[in-house]
């Protein structure tokens, strides 16, 4: 196989319709030609050891399946249609062709017996759909290619030196059927064959060199439609469905989301401990040094005095300032104690009366990273509510809950907010404003918002975010 | 001030005579108080330590972490010691747990709790580790020598001092039965919150005993609870009342809890 006709054509991932770039040189099919013909006259012994195999194997597999031995030469069959499939993506890189992407064939799900397994491959349809094109459609394919393939090389070559070979098949005779003769008698009127058998033959070989060389030209192109057929045959049976590949994409992206809503928590994490490693704490020392230097001027320099007593009010309000900020960041409460404790803490400092209630199974569960986030979606909410609800009394609620997931994987778990009051309700979401972006950073993490706020009547606002399994970290 | 120790959490140690300050002979009682002292910042254990000093205390030994510290109390016997909460090795509630320890292992030691914000469950945690001779303070708190003055004194002489700013979050959560209370008796409770001993609020509060402990019985019958006398268990049903140690319910033990916020 020459490597260097395979000029490499990229699909895009997206795009079902894979197109094969038609602008192709005439000299690139005569490149492409050498692996063109290494598939197609190739096919027939494949596509037939391929098609009996098959089809012994299935047939055998399906009709003993009355005895259990039949499931398992059923499954083997199907494993052998899979790796034909596999060999005739091969020969089709081989001769230039696109890649095609071969399904995912790991199962995924809890790892089972041999028996599980089995029966997992019985009913996976992708099995079933590279039987039917190595036992059927690529046999039909095949040997049409094939034949189309021989005719036309053995035309394009014998043509040419029919001078060459004529002389070692049997005597002919100037009473033969001579085509060349009749084709020219039939278009000039005025033409007589030649007498001699030498000029008969001659006359022939000009024939047959004309066709022949028609077939030669014609070669590269016929060659490449064959493998083009070959190709679209494998693309709609052996591929990936775009389906499972967009849906890779997108699983990836919004992992790609997730992942930087939760890089940009874990860093303002590490900011608050360092405010509270660093800066805090010279703080602090200042203040405790300031009052001690105010108390040693006691009387002896009221002035001096009165400045430091300044300098100390202003750190102590800088100290303040900071943990505000350090709050804005990441509550070290939150930190040392947990979601529980924190939104606690969050519903007591609320201007108005705000109960907590909780029924967190941490010891299943460690929220991990979205503690940070769930702490601010509450506190968003309750800052709303206290903004705009005009409410006498407000209740948050956070709990965890678990349903089972898809088959042979674990449960999934999700945290669960609730937070509700007793206010006027017509909550909106404008973009650009808190419930907004509220939404947007519950979408990012994979969440959802529901609002029930009616105007005129009380309101609740409920959040809902998955979690990562406990063995996933 | 005579502390009640009474009150036992089931399971601790029933604790040896406190040095009570009635209790000390004259020389013992001249004897500035013994203080050691646990916290990862160099620059703030060398501030704290030469605040003590100044307020007429006596240093013993600094610590760098909590470990260090319960070791070296066997050895030098200290009245009070004073830890940070954030320490090594995972900076959340060391202090806290040592803290515990510390009660549980040595019951008439004094403890005391230095942190930089006043969170109510470390208090909670602290007070209901052992009965009396526990504070929580916040480290602005003790650049007033008075305070730190009248709070080392208390908790070495058996009594409880809670930061008042504990119990000002405390009091701001409760927005209905409170609304029962006169103002003045709303004074007296935040006092009685703090630790403050019924002689103490009176002085605090420019009013004479008599009116104070009136103030009390009211307070208690109003709130509805067991007039318990004075001292720490008294301290411990105001708290309580004030749901101070109202832990978010949840299916974990503390030691649970702990164990998996070490990450």
């Amino acid at each position: 196989m020459n490597s260097a006709a395979s000029t490499d054509f990229r699909p895009s991932r997206h795009d079902g319709m894979v197109s094969i770039p038609e602008s192709k040189t005439y000299a690139d099919l005569w490149r492409a030609l050498p692996a063109g013909l290494g598939f197609t006259l190739l096919s027939l012994p494949i596509v037939i050891l391929s098609c009996v195999l098959l089809w012994v194997g299935i047939a055998l597999g399906v009709g003993l399946t009355i005895l259990w031995v039949g499931l398992p030469i059923l499954a083997g069959s199907l494993m052998l249609a899979r790796g034909f499939g596999n060999l005739e993506i091969l020969r089709l890189r081989a001769a230039g062709m696109p890649r095609i992407e071969t399904p995912d064939w790991t199962t995924r799900g809890a790892p089972a017996g041999f028996l599980r397994r089995m029966l997992r491959l019985l009913v996976d349809s992708r099995y079933w759909l590279y039987s039917l094109h190595g036992a059927v459609v690529n046999l039909a394919v095949g040997v049409a290619t094939w034949s189309i393939a021989l005719t036309w090389t053995v035309m394009a070559i014998g043509g040419p030196t029919y001078w060459f070979w004529s002389s070692f098949i049997s005597d002919r005779t100037t009473d033969d059927f001579w085509l060349h003769a009749v084709i020219l008698s039939a278009l000039i009127p005025s033409f007589t064959p030649a007498d001699t058998l030498g000029g008969l033959v001659a006359g022939e070989s000009i024939l047959n060199a004309i066709f022949g060389l028609l077939f030669l030209a014609t070669l590269p192109p016929v060659i490449r439609g064959l493998v083009v057929l070959h190709y679209r045959f494998a693309r709609l049976m052996l591929s990936e469905s775009p389906t499972v590949a967009l849906r890779r994409e997108v699983v990836a992206s919004e992992a790609s989301r997730e992942a930087a809503i939760l890089a940009e928590d874990s860093a303002l994490r590490r900011l608050e401990r360092d405010i509270h490693d660093g800066p805090q704490q010279s703080l602090l020392r200042i203040q405790y040094d300031l009052a001690s230097a105010g108390r040693r001027l006691d009387g002896v320099d009221p002035e001096t005095r009165a400045l430091v007593d300044n300098a100390l009010q202003l750190s102590k309000d800088t100290l303040l300032e900071m943990r505000e900020l350090s709050r804005g960041l990441a509550p070290p409460l939150l930190q040392d104690r947990g979601l529980a404790v924190a939104v606690r803490s969050l519903a007591a400092r609320s201007p108005l009366p705000v109960s907590a209630t909780f029924d967190l199974d941490t010891i299943v569960i460690d929220l991990g990273e979205v503690e940070r986030s769930a702490y601010f979606i509450v506190s968003e909410l309750l800052a709303n509510t206290a903004k705009h609800a005009q409410a006498t009394h407000a209740s948050v609620g956070l709990s965890t809950t678990s349903t089972p997931g898809p088959r042979a994987s674990g449960p999934q778990y999700t945290l669960v907010i609730e937070v509700s009051d007793d206010g006027i309700g017509g909550a909106v979401e404008i973009p650009g404003h808190g419930l907004a972006g509220l939404r947007d950073r519950v979408v990012g993490l994979r969440g959802t918002l529901l609002i029930d706020s009616a105007p005129g009547g009380p309101s609740t606002f409920i959040v809902t975010i998955p979690l990562a399994p406990p063995a996933a970290r | 001030m005579t502390g009640d120790h009474t009150m036992f959490p089931a399971g601790s140690v029933p604790n040896p005579a406190t040095p009570t300050l009635e209790g000390m002979s004259d020389a013992e009682r001249s004897r500035p108080v013994r203080i050691v002292l646990a916290d990862d910042s160099l620059l703030l254990r060398e501030g704290v330590a030469r605040l003590f000093e100044e307020a007429g205390f006596s240093v013993a030994a600094t610590y760098g972490d909590a470990v260090s510290l319960i070791s070296g109390i066997d050895d030098l016997q200290p009245d009070l010691a004073v830890l940070d909460i954030r320490m090594p090795p995972t900076f959340r509630d060391e202090g806290l747990r040592a803290a515990v320890h510390l009660k549980n292992a040595h019951p008439g030691l004094g403890v005391l709790l230095l942190s930089q914000y006043a969170e109510v469950d470390y208090a909670a945690e602290l007070m209901a580790a052992g009965g009396g001779g526990v504070g929580y303070l916040l480290k602005d708190r003790i650049s007033s020598l008075v305070e730190l003055q009248d709070a080392v004194t208390r908790i070495v002489a058996g009594g409880t001092v809670i930061d008042e700013q504990i119990v000002r979050e405390l009091l701001t959560r409760r927005h209905d039965p409170l609304s029962d209370l006169t103002a003045r008796e709303l004074e007296v409770l935040s006092l009685m919150a703090e630790g403050k001993t019924n002689q103490a609020i009176a002085a605090d509060l420019h009013l004479a005993i008599g009116s104070v402990e009136k103030h009390s019985t009211a307070i208690f019958t109003k709130l509805n609870l067991d007039d318990t006398g004075t001292g720490h268990r008294r301290i411990l049903a105001v708290l309580t009342w004030l749901n101070l140690d109202d832990s978010p319910r949840h299916r974990s033990t503390p030691a649970a809890r702990r164990e998996r916020r070490l990450r």
